[in-house]
């Protein structure tokens, strides 16, 4: 085989033993790598039901099919298990080194079972895999396990996965680490690796990556290199994605205050222009990238001096707007605890957000908080529970699980106020004024997320009216859908997208020249589909029904009250004739289940029989 | 006939401004707003805007009063519009 190597490493905890298999190019190519290769192998390996924190839960790593090659953003893997926040299918993507390093050592994927016995590092070097003692490092934070581990094997090529604090407490938002400053942030994957006592995979790979057609690629690339200098991309090379701020802001689309607003009065402070006036000390990229849009933040001085992290636009508002923070240097110095104990920044912020509201409205008292005075704003008393909440202490452990579990627990109309899909706290786009967006939010497998549904495109990008719902909206919100599975399966970054004129065309020649396997722009798109759909059925085995594709009660009840989207919410009837519109797109019947013969036209008629399809 | 261009991220970050007020005929179009930007901000020119073709480059857009965006530049302007130059590929 090209591009892929065709060996699958099984690992099993439990009994400390590997063993390797081959994956067929058929399977490759119906689900190319990444997210649409981890799912199905996980698909195939979960039994139905588990409990996302036993051993039978799988976490699976899947390369995309470009890892190790030279295609521009193309080293990246994929994690699937099923997710300890929504009880649904959790996966997430990283970046850097770490896919690199496992394709060269041989492997396009690696399964993981059971649970160690006692907190254990996986070292795969090349054929070999070694279960390793990591008693020493639990405890330790992400970037201190990647040095340690780095400085035990003693080669720095070595590239480390790993699990902060977060994760072994099974704070259920925890994400995985590798390379330093890579997350697959979402889903909480990264407690499904602490309830295995799996404190990091570290790889070695030695060997080549062999590609099928090498000069072709090579022109290919080199073109889409340039491509990747110009103006498609200069957002993210420039101001990086913080430069969302103004411009969601200005459209009351910037969720405020646990999104009780729409607009920020202080949103010029936390902007990405703001950042890079003061902040930026340096700008990073990602192996094999050429964009570079990680904007690495410093403190120089104040309270929060010597912190550092890279900022994105979804840490911003979370961390910021969300929670009423306009101190940038608190925000930096929360997405740095953040980082060290490896927690989803989005879901770090949207719960403590929830408990800022909380606090105000008298649904907790200080004393419940350790005499923490969490009104929104406070910038002290939420980089102390960020603290908490990583290592389950006082109001930390309620908030550990997540905006849905600990609104559920607590009551009072707190879930009236608790933003989430599916359990998923929710990215930064205030979509009562975006209605493809909430669809897409509504409908995303994993939970409200952009990546997964970016279906914010036609909304912002004024395909549709923003603020209306009409029959179409569905069709998008598909297409969207179908677009972001095959960039998280090939896998591409999206912030290459606007580099490409017909993306079908071009990544499917693109994946050919790789693997030596032909698949047609149409076959690829088809790919997409599938892939969509096998998540859907995954959640359906799961217990999926069309109440699950829900949107905050918020969303629905309280409308924006300042800007320009003023008034804007959803109805229940808007959302209704969307979701019905979405599922008449997919060619699901009115309860979201695809037919028999949709799955046979995806040829994906063997996963008929886990769910009842007519 | 007074309208208003808001500036955000790169263009703001090229002109070192947040907005630019123009002052156009009536009847004007967009296809007048960005002529008439490119002429005060040359900044733009090649990176934000097609200086030959008096175009916006992909993938900014011109949204109208933050309530929609523009399908071509043949559309009329009003008194007082604010007219936002953004950058669309959102996400992140």
């Amino acid at each position: 085989m090209f591009g892929y190597t065709g060996n699958v490493l099984y690992v099993d905890l439990t009994v400390g033993k590997s063993k390797v298999e081959h994956i067929s190019e058929e399977l490759c190519k119906k689900y190319l790598g990444g997210v649409g290769l981890a799912t199905r192998l996980l698909y195939d390996l979960n039994p139905p039901n588990v409990d996302p924190l036993s051993p039978d839960n799988t976490l699976v790593f899947a390369l995309g099919a470009f890892a190790g090659t030279v295609v521009p953003t193309g080293s990246k893997h994929g994690i699937a298990a099923k997710s300890p926040l929504t009880g649904f299918i959790g996966d997430s993507l990283a970046s850097s080194f770490w896919s690199q390093a496992l394709r060269r050592a041989g492997y396009d994927a690696v399964a993981i079972k059971g649970r160690a016995e006692n907190p254990t590092y996986l070292f795969i070097d090349d054929n070999i895999v070694q279960f390793r003692d990591a008693k020493h490092l639990w405890g330790k934070g992400c970037l201190e396990t990647d040095n340690l581990v780095k400085e035990e094997i003693g080669d720095e090529t070595t590239s480390v996965s790993s699990i902060g604090p977060a994760g072994e407490t099974l704070v259920r938002f925890a994400c995985i680490t590798n390379d330093r400053t890579r997350q697959a942030g979402r889903t909480g994957l990264g407690a499904v690796m602490g309830s295995k006592n799996l404190k990091a995979v570290a790889v070695r790979g030695t060997k080549a990556v062999q590609v099928a057609k090498l000069d072709e690629i090579m022109e290919l690339c080199l073109d889409l290199y340039e491509k990747c200098q110009g103006t498609a991309t200069e957002k993210y090379r420039i101001l990086g994605t913080p430069s969302n701020v103004l411009v969601l802001n200005r459209l009351a689309a910037l969720p405020t205050k646990n999104w009780q607003q729409a607009t920020f009065e202080a949103a010029e402070k936390v902007s990405g222009e703001y950042m890079l006036e003061h902040y930026v000390s340096r700008i990073s990229a990602c192996s094999s990238c050429p964009i570079a849009c990680e904007h690495i933040c410093t403190v120089k001085d104040g309270p929060y001096a010597g912190s550092v992290a890279p900022i994105d636009y979804e840490s911003l508002y979370a961390l910021g707007p969300d929670c009423y923070i306009d101190y940038f240097p608190a925000i930096i110095k929360a997405a740095e605890l953040c980082d060290h104990y490896g927690m989803d920044t989005i879901s770090t912020g949207g719960v403590i957000a929830w408990a800022m509201e909380c606090y105000e409205k008298g649904l907790f008292h200080k004393n419940d908080l350790d005499g923490l005075e969490l009104n929104f704003g406070n910038h002290e008393a939420y980089v102390q529970l960020i603290h908490q909440i990583a290592l389950r202490k006082g109001i930390g452990n309620l908030l550990a699980e997540g905006v849905k579990r600990a609104s559920e627990k607590l009551g009072k109309g707190s879930e009236e106020f608790a933003m989430h899909i599916k359990g998923l706290e929710l990215p930064g786009y205030d979509i009562r004024g975006l209605k493809t967006t909430a669809l897409g939010l509504a409908i995303a497998t994993r939970g409200g997320c952009h990546n997964r549904s970016p279906s914010y495109e036609p909304d912002v990008k004024g395909k549709v009216d923003r603020f209306k719902a009409v029959k179409g909206q569905g069709k998008l919100a598909m297409e969207q859908e179908d677009f972001a599975a095959i960039f998280d399966s090939l896998i591409l970054c999206k912030f290459i997208r606007g580099v490409f004129k017909d993306f079908y065309a071009e990544a499917s020649k693109l994946y050919t020249l790789t693997t030596g396997i032909e698949i047609t722009a149409q076959e690829l798109k088809k790919t997409g589909e599938r892939i969509c759909n096998l998540k859907k059925i995954f959640n359906i085995r799961e217990g999926w029904t069309r109440k699950d594709d829900h949107l905050p009660q918020r969303v629905m009840k309280d409308p924006i009250p300042y800007g320009v989207a003023k008034g804007a919410f959803v109805t229940e009837a808007e959302f209704d004739f969307l979701l019905s519109d979405y599922y008449e797109a997919r060619g699901w019947d009115e309860h979201g289940i695809p037919s028999k013969q949709k799955l046979i036209e995806l040829e994906l008629e063997d996963l008929a029989k886990d769910i009842e399809v007519r | 006939m007074k309208v208003v261009i808001e500036l955000f991220g790169l263009a703001r970050y090229l002109v070192g401004r947040k907005e630019i007020r123009v002052d156009l005929p009536e009847g004007a179009t967009l296809r007048d707003v960005v002529a008439r930007l490119a002429s005060q901000t040359k900044e733009l020119i090649g990176q934000v805007i097609d200086g030959k073709r008096m175009e916006l480059i992909e993938p900014y857009s011109l949204n109208i009063n933050g309530q929609y965006v523009a399908r071509d530049l043949s559309m009329k302007v009003n008194e007082d519009d604010r007219i936002l130059l953004l950058f669309t590929a959102v996400g992140g």
